[in-house]
Parts: structure tokens; sequence; C-alpha cells
């Protein structure tokens, strides 16, 4: 049931690839260590130059779901200000399947580049 | 579902809001450290995160889904875990745990094995398409509500009339088949075109016979079984086209029916009926009744609309021949409602009912000794309560122990009824039909499953409510006090008071049981059955078409079994008593000068072809006139000999007068008048519980029929002549085979049986439910007992006498024992008219056994308490000292 459910959401809201890619870079910013969904956000928008140009709201339910898939795990803290936050991190299983997906992204763009640099 | 606080932390709604909240903050901050206005970064902040109440919606759903996940493993968790601790704790006391599993595992096996034959002779539907469409046409005597075989007319008008979607007229033979190794009597169908065809059964091999194979004159052809088709053809694929010996002569085989298919059931043979035009005239008497019928509804009619249909045709049949039809009609019964008959279900559900009320028992039982345990184990309850276990946790963890106690019961149980399924099929009585079908199929797991849980919930339910309801108020403070044991014990006297009553319900419907039975066992059959081998023959083929040679033939072969050492006489009857086997023919008689009906009655009586000194050899005292003897021949004056039954109801309809010399005829067939030479007694003709029957004897001389019953005397052990008679009866017809051989005693024990079984089966579930309910009686007092010897003890020591103990303790269990039977005995008188159909020369309350059997069992009950009260008289009054209570 809640795995259906999922799925209905996922076509309504946005194309797959673009979750997929949201995913593996939330991922990949919690293999650094726990953070909150702010610091996420501020990560994500330096490091990919606003290349993805989604709306900072869309970061939550992807990290609710990624919550809910057991790859992250979440617990209340103290932020930097002082103020309550919910802190991300990585689970083992979460780790698993950003590896899985750093390897799946590797072969495709070697793939492509192949294909793309040949020489004609 | 309402979302469940978390016991640390926000709630999801909660949780996501305050996540939000503190991203929206924590960018108009760092906008607002870039130089925006408070106001305008507060805006920013907001249109950079998107839209707001849709992310929060989202991330609502995806954290109650999350938590529900969580507390679904949680819950399996603490489920995996309790069943692991009730399993322990149910280790820990091996004793208890054995007692409680035997005992319900007995009562599941019970339960579900009596079921399995349920099953298979009553639910499960008939191995035919659409089997809930066939149905079986019979004639119904609208006086006597009885329903019998149907006319041959009958059928040709519901096929006319399209009554039917299909519909034929068959009949049961046997007939002599040779080619295997030694020539075999088999039963066979002889049936109407439409018979196969209305069952719905596609040969295996071949074709059903076609309507012109049904024609007078047709070559002839069959289909066989799939048995018949191994024996005798070892299973060729090419058997079709290939010839059989049938009555000594070749029968073309056009098809095999496929195994389990057979209708009905054991049939070999599938023939077509063929009417020869000379007896066209007795297939359309409207009184001819010897077919039975087969058929299936129209898709457009119901058994209602159909019944209708064929009162109609039957009150046209009245007017035509209201001398044969006055006061009958036609009617269809479900072909799988028709099989089982009318007893054999009421005796299956009795069954059913007396072994669920083991069960029962069996769990008023647990439920006591969970009682018990419960009462013991109030300090570990109490001390897991205060470590802060909650009221449904605890509850759940009480079931737990019980789900896994009622597992393992019912894994035992499954196992007992496997083996019990196998000896109750070995024990029911052979005519039962489908019980080779019985078997431990998904169904019957299911009802096992099924049975388990419920037993469960029943015995489980009040010491778990009472284990965790106390939980809460004060366990702990419940240690020392004994504030609830009042009522715990008013608990359990109430369960063992119950358990009394529904074993006193078996034991009296047992008891009523046997004593038929022993009624039945006593009850004269009129001969003397023990010494006597009793088996069929039936000539049949060219060699004797010739006028006179079956005669000839029986008359040699008795004057053969005569000579045979061992055999003291040998007799000829076409149908033996006790429905030992045989061709059972009823006729309607009218004495000489008597109008015929509808003017005036007539008088049903079987009809049994007799040879000279039959009745010397069954040992059927003469009781006037004379035995047919060698004066009695085809061209001699007809002569018949009554039974004292017959003459009885001849004197009733007919006048008073001495029945010898006077002449009397079959009006509707033979039609020939026969004077009574000879009067002999009664015999038990269709069973030992039969009523008496009139009989009519005819000499075989005068009525020869081929296919008959040989009845021999013998000097020691009926089966060691079986050689000597094979080979004497081969002298006479080496392809003549011998069939249905038994003794007699085995057909009085045959017809013995049904009430042997289920007298043998309620009287093992009356012996289990009444150990269990001693076991019950004697478990519970020895418990109070053991709680209260600190009184005993006191009273011990102000002087009571030991005796006064015993009385003190017995008066109480008197008490609980004498309204546990009283309960039991006003059910019994109010349940024991259900019985009745299965009673024989018993009243369904028998005074005697409504007086003797509850004195029994109070007086054993009294026994089992008997015992625990005399260990409590030992008690030395130093107890009351030192038990601090």
């Amino acid at each position: 049931m809640p795995r259906q459910s999922e799925q209905t959401n996922r076509s309504r809201t946005r194309p797959d690839h673009l979750h997929g890619t949201l995913d593996a870079l939330v991922l990949k910013t919690l293999s650094w260590g726990p953070r909150h969904g702010y610091a996420i956000a501020r990560w994500l928008e330096q490091t990919t130059d606003d290349a993805l140009r989604i709306e900072e709201g869309s970061l939550y339910p992807a990290l609710y779901r990624l919550e809910k898939r057991d790859w992250i795990e979440a617990e209340w803290g103290m932020s930097e200000l002082g103020r309550r936050a919910k802190f991300y991190r990585l689970t083992r299983r979460g780790r698993a399947e950003l590896q899985r997906e750093a390897d799946e992204w590797q072969r495709f763009a070697a793939a492509v580049s192949r294909v793309l640099l040949a020489e004609a | 579902m309402k979302p469940e606080r978390p016991i640390l932390g926000p709630t999801v709604p909660e949780e996501v809001e305050e996540e939000l909240h503190f991203h929206l903050a924590m960018r108009a901050r760092d906008l607002m450290d870039e130089g925006m206005s408070e106001e305008q970064a507060r805006a920013e902040a907001l249109r950079r995160f998107g839209d707001l109440s849709n992310v929060r919606a989202a991330c609502r759903r995806l954290g109650e889904e999350r938590e529900r996940d969580r507390r679904r493993v949680e819950l399996l968790a603490e489920l995996r875990q309790d069943l692991i601790f009730g399993w322990r704790q149910l280790r820990r006391s091996p004793g208890f745990t054995a007692i409680a599993t035997i005992t319900l595992a007995l009562g599941i096996g019970a339960t579900t094995a009596v079921f399995g034959i349920v099953d298979a002779v009553l639910l499960r539907p008939l191995p035919f398409p659409a089997a809930e469409r066939l149905v079986a046409p019979q004639s119904h005597n609208l006086k006597t509500g009885e329903s019998s075989t149907i006319t041959y007319a009958d059928y040709r008008d519901w096929r006319t009339a399209g009554v039917f979607a299909d519909v034929a007229a068959y009949w049961e033979i046997h007939v002599n088949v040779g080619g295997g190794e030694r020539p075999e009597r088999l039963k066979a169908v002889q049936a109407t075109d439409g018979f196969l065809s209305t069952l719905g059964v596609a040969p295996t091999l071949g074709r059903r016979l076609r309507p012109e194979e049904h024609l007078a004159g047709s070559p002839r052809r069959a289909l066989i079984s799939y048995r018949l088709w191994q024996s005798h053809f070892g299973g060729d694929r090419n058997v079709v086209g290939k010839s059989i010996r049938v009555t000594g002569v070749p029968v073309e085989v056009v098809g095999v029916v496929p195994q389990g298919l057979e209708f009905p059931a054991g049939t070999d043979l599938w023939l077509p009926l063929k009417i020869q035009p000379e007896d066209a005239a007795d297939f359309a008497r409207r009184s001819n009744y010897v077919f039975l019928g087969i058929a299936r509804l129209r898709p457009d009619r119901t058994l209602q609309q159909t019944n209708a249909e064929m009162g109609v045709l039957a009150e046209r049949a009245v007017r035509e021949d209201p001398g044969a039809r006055q006061g009958v009609t036609m009617i269809a019964t479900p072909l799988a409602r028709w099989l089982v008959g009318r007893t054999l279900p009421r005796t299956l559900w009795l069954l059913l009912g007396a072994s669920a009320l083991v069960l029962l028992i069996g769990c008023v039982n647990v439920t006591n000794l969970l009682l018990a345990r419960a009462a013991a184990r109030r300090r570990e309850l109490g001390v897991r309560a205060a470590l802060g276990a909650g009221r449904a946790r605890l509850l759940r963890q009480l079931l737990a122990e019980s789900l896994v106690l009622g597992g393992a019961g019912g894994l035992l149980g499954v196992a007992i009824a496997a083996a019990g399924t196998r000896a109750l099929v070995a024990a029911a009585p052979a005519d039962v039909p489908r019980l080779d079908s019985v078997q431990l199929n998904l169904p019957v797991l299911g009802f096992a499953l099924l049975v388990a849980l419920v037993a469960t919930a029943v015995f489980s339910m009040a010491p778990a409510m009472r284990g965790a309801g106390e939980s809460g108020g004060g366990l702990l403070a419940g240690v020392a006090g004994r504030a609830t044991i009042g009522g715990r014990r008013r608990q359990r006297r109430l369960l063992v008071a119950a358990e009394l009553a529904l074993a006193l319900l078996l034991l009296l419907g047992s008891t009523l049981l046997l004593r038929s039975l022993l009624e039945l066992r006593r009850t004269d059959p009129g001969f003397a059955p023990h010494g006597m081998l009793t088996f069929a023959l039936s000539t049949q083929g060219e060699r004797y078409d010739a006028e006179g040679e079956v005669g000839r033939t029986f008359a040699t072969l008795l004057e053969r079994l005569d000579a045979v050492p061992g055999v003291r006489s040998a007799a000829l009857l076409s149908s033996l008593p006790l429905g030992g086997g045989g061709f059972y023919l009823g006729r309607s008689f009218l004495t000489e000068g008597a109008p015929e009906p509808p003017a005036g009655p007539d008088q049903q009586a079987q009809w049994d072809v007799v040879s000279p000194g039959t009745f010397a050899t069954l040992g059927v005292p003469l009781v006037g006139g004379r035995d047919f003897g060698p004066e009695d021949t085809a061209s001699s004056p007809p002569v018949a000999i009554v039974n004292r039954e017959f003459v009885r109801q001849m004197a009733e309809k007919f006048g008073k007068g001495d029945p010898l010399g006077r002449r009397i005829r079959s009006h509707r067939d033979e039609n020939v008048y026969r004077e009574i030479v000879g009067v002999v007694g009664d015999v038990r003709f269709f069973g030992a519980d039969d009523e008496l029957q009139p009989v009519v004897y005819v000499p075989h001389a005068q009525s020869a029929w081929g296919s008959m019953m040989v009845a021999l005397r013998t000097e020691g052990d009926p089966a060691a002549v079986l050689p000597a008679v094979r080979q004497a009866v081969a002298s006479v017809d080496p392809e003549l085979p011998l069939d249905e051989v038994q003794t007699m005693d085995a057909v009085f024990a045959r017809s013995v049986a049904p009430r042997r079984f289920v007298a043998g089966l309620i009287g093992g579930f009356a012996a289990m439910a009444v150990l269990l309910a001693l076991v019950g009686v004697y478990g519970v007092l020895a418990y109070e007992v053991g709680q209260r010897r600190r009184e005993i003890g006191v009273r011990m020591a102000l002087g009571s006498r030991r005796g006064a103990v015993v009385g003190l303790v017995v008066r109480e269990a008197a008490a609980l024992v004498v309204a546990g039977v009283a309960v039991g005995l006003v059910a019994g008188l109010l349940l024991s008219g259900q019985l009745a159909p299965l009673l024989y020369e018993t009243r369904a309350k028998d005074p005697a056994t409504f007086a003797l059997v509850p004195i029994a069992l109070a007086a054993v009950a009294l026994l089992a308490a008997w015992v625990p009260a005399r260990r409590a008289s030992r008690v030395e009054p130093i107890v009351a000292l030192r038990l601090d209570g």
C-alpha cells in the first residue's frame, strides 16, 4: 500500500530522473556527516550552482521518502544557532544505496562519453 | 488511524511544521544577513521554498506512512518476542504444557477427523460438472411419505415433455465377465440413452453410446471402467473396438469411463438398455417401478419448477391408471442428497457435535489450568505491571502464551486427525458413500486451523482478561491480599460444573445408542445365522437359453453342493435375509375373489424365490403346512409359502381364515393364482433392525430365476468349505463366477455395523469427555485444597477431626457436582429427541438411562473430589502456624 501511493505521488510531482538525482545528491551530502534540512539545501545550492533549479521545498518530501525507506534516519538536536532542528544521518542501507547509485552513474556517464566523444 | 504520539518527540504534523518553519526562518535570516528587510526576507524565503502547503501535505503523508511501517515492524517484533517468551514460560512448566496440549490435541484431532468425513460425504460437491444441477427423479408415495424407484413410462413422459435438460433411466445388474484370471461377476449399469451425457462424463478413451446403439437388435456395445480397462486390457490405448466377454457373449468396447467418475460407485460396465419388442408392453406399465433415474435440471428451471412439472405429469398418469397410481406422485431430489439418504447426514452431524463437545470440555479444562496458573503468577504479572508493562501488553503476552499452546495443540491435533481419519474410514460401515475420498485436504486443514484458533480464544479469554485486568489495579498490593480469590473460585467451579453437564450430555446420548446396539444384537433374526456361507451366482449366456436349463442347472448345483464334505445342506434364495444380498422385489397381492384397487386394498409383500429345504437350511421354523418339494414343478399347480407377518396382514385386509389353501396372486405382474401350502416364521428381511416384512416365497422350480443367492449350512468354519464349493460350482459350469462370498455372521455384523460405528464413536467421545470432566473436578479441588491448607490447618488445630474435613471438602464439591449433573440432565431431556431416529427399541427418554447415568456420573465425580479431600485431611495442624499466608 505505501509503495503504491509513493508511486502515484512520484509521477504527480516530478519526472523520475530528477527524483533519483535529488535522492542521490541528498545521500551524498549526508555521507560527510549528519546535517539538517536547511544545511542540505544550502550545500545543494552551492555545489550544483543552481543547475538543478529545484524549488527548495521539494527537498523535504525527498527527505521524508528517504527516511521512510530507511536510507537515512533523523534525530532532533540543536542547530549551530541554538534552535531545535531535525538532523539527518546516512544509515548503513543508505550508504550502500549511495554506492550503488554512484556506480550506476559512472557506468552511464562512461557509456554516454564513449558515444559522444568518439572520433568521427 | 489516529496518529499515535511517540513516547519521545513530536507527532508527525508537529515534526513537519517545526522542520519547515526552521528552514524558512534560517533562509530569512541568511537573506537578512545579505541586507534584506525582515519583511522582504520572509517573502523571498517563502517564494524560494515553492508550494508550502503541497510540500507540507506530502511530508505529512510520507511521515505517517513511515510511522505506520515502524509500528508494524515493532508489533511483529513484539509478537515474536511474546511468542518466544510464551514458549519459554510453557517450557518452564512441562507438566502443565503437556496436559494442556494433549487435551487440546485430542479435541482438535477428534473434531478434525470427523469433519474430514463430513466434508467428503456431505459437503464436497460430486465430481461431475455442475453437479448441483443433477437430480434423482423418484416416485413419491403421498400417504407414507416414502420415495422409491420410477417406471420407464414416466421416464418417457419427462423426456417427451422436456422436463429436464437431460434424463436417463437405469438399473443396476450383475454380469459375468470372462477374460480375467477366473470368471468374474461385476457390477454393471443398464441405462437408456443419455446416462453419461446427463452426468457430463466424457470418456477417457473413445466415446459415449449413441442413441441408435440402444435399439433392440443393434450391435452389442459397452463402456468399461478404468479398473476393468487396466485389469482386462492392461491399459491398452487401443482398447476401443476390442471386445470383452459379457454374459458369455462378446461385447465391443466403445469407451473408458474416467477413474473416480464411476456412477453408481463401483460400476465396471455401462450397457445400453435395449427393449425387445415382446417386452414393450411390460415396460409401458405405469406400475412397473423397477428403474432408477438420473437427470439434469434445465438451465431455465429451478428444482421447485421441475417438481411442479413432474407433479402435473404424475397426475395425468393417475388418470391413465388409477389402480396403479392413486396416491403416487413424482419428485426430483438433488443427487448428492439422494446418495447420502436420510439418516447419514443426521448421524455425521451428531458425531461432529459430539467431538466438538469433547473439544469444548477440553477447552474448559485448559481454562481452569490457566486460571490456576494465573493465580500462581500474580506476583510475576504484578511485578511486570509495576515495571511499566501496559494492560494491553500484558494481555497480549498472556494471549501469545495461549496462542503457542493452541498452536501446539493444533499441530498435534492434525497428526491425531490424520491417524484418526484412517481409523474412522476403516471402521465405518461399507455402504457410506464417497468414503474413499476422505482426506486431510486444504478445507479440512483450514477447519483444523479455525478450530484451533476458536479453541484458543475460548480457553484463553477468561484467564487473560483476569490476569491483565488485575494488573492495573494494584496487583502488587494483591500479592499479599486475597481480594479476588472468591470470584476466581466461583468462576472455576462454574466451569467445572459446565464440564460435568456437557460430559453428562454425551454420556446420556452414548448410553441410549449403546442400549440400542445391545437391543439390536439381542434381536432374533428369525433364523440361525451362525455357521453359514453365502454367495451370489448368475447363470447367463446362450447355454441357458434352452427351456428349463436354468432350473436344471440349479438343481444339479444343489445336489453337488449338498455332497461337498463339510456342507450339511444347501439352499437357494433370490434374496437373503438381513439384507445379505440378492434381488429384493416387492409385489402387491390380492386373495382370490378380492376386488382390484382402487375398488379394494391390495397387500404389499416381498417376493422371494427359494429352493426346497431352504427353511430347514436357514433354521426358519415351519409353522404350518408343508415345505416345497420335488412335487412342485413347472407343470404342477402354482404354490407359495408365506410368513406369519403376511398371514397377519392378510387377515387385516381380506378377512380372517385358515391361510393354508387360500389362493393369492401378484395381480400387477405374474398374475397367477398360487395356493398357500405352508406358513413359516418371520425373518428380519432387510437388516437386523428392520421391522417385520410380509414375504411370499415361491419355489424356484416354478419361477426359475437365473440370478440367485446360495446359502450353505456348514459343519464347522464356513470359510473352510469354500475351495471345495468353488470346485463344485465349476463342475457345473466353469464360466460361472462366485460373487459376494461371505459368512452369514458377516452379513449380520454388516447389518449392525452402522449402529455399532456410531455407538462406538460416541461412546469413545463420551469416555473422553467424562475423563476430562473428572480431571477437571479433581484438578480444581486439589488446587483449592492446596490454597486452603492454612484454613484447614487452623480447623485441625481447633479440634476438627479428619472425617469432618473430608466431609467439608466433599460437601462443597457435591454442590458443584449436583449443579452440573442437573443442568446436563435437563439438557439431555431437551435434546434426546434428536437421537430418536437413530435409536432401536429404546425410548429417547429411556427412564433407566436418565435415572442411572446421572447418578453414576455424580458418584464418580464425588470420588474424584474425595481424593484431594482426603489429602486435605492429612494436613498437620502445625502448617497453620508455618504458612505465613
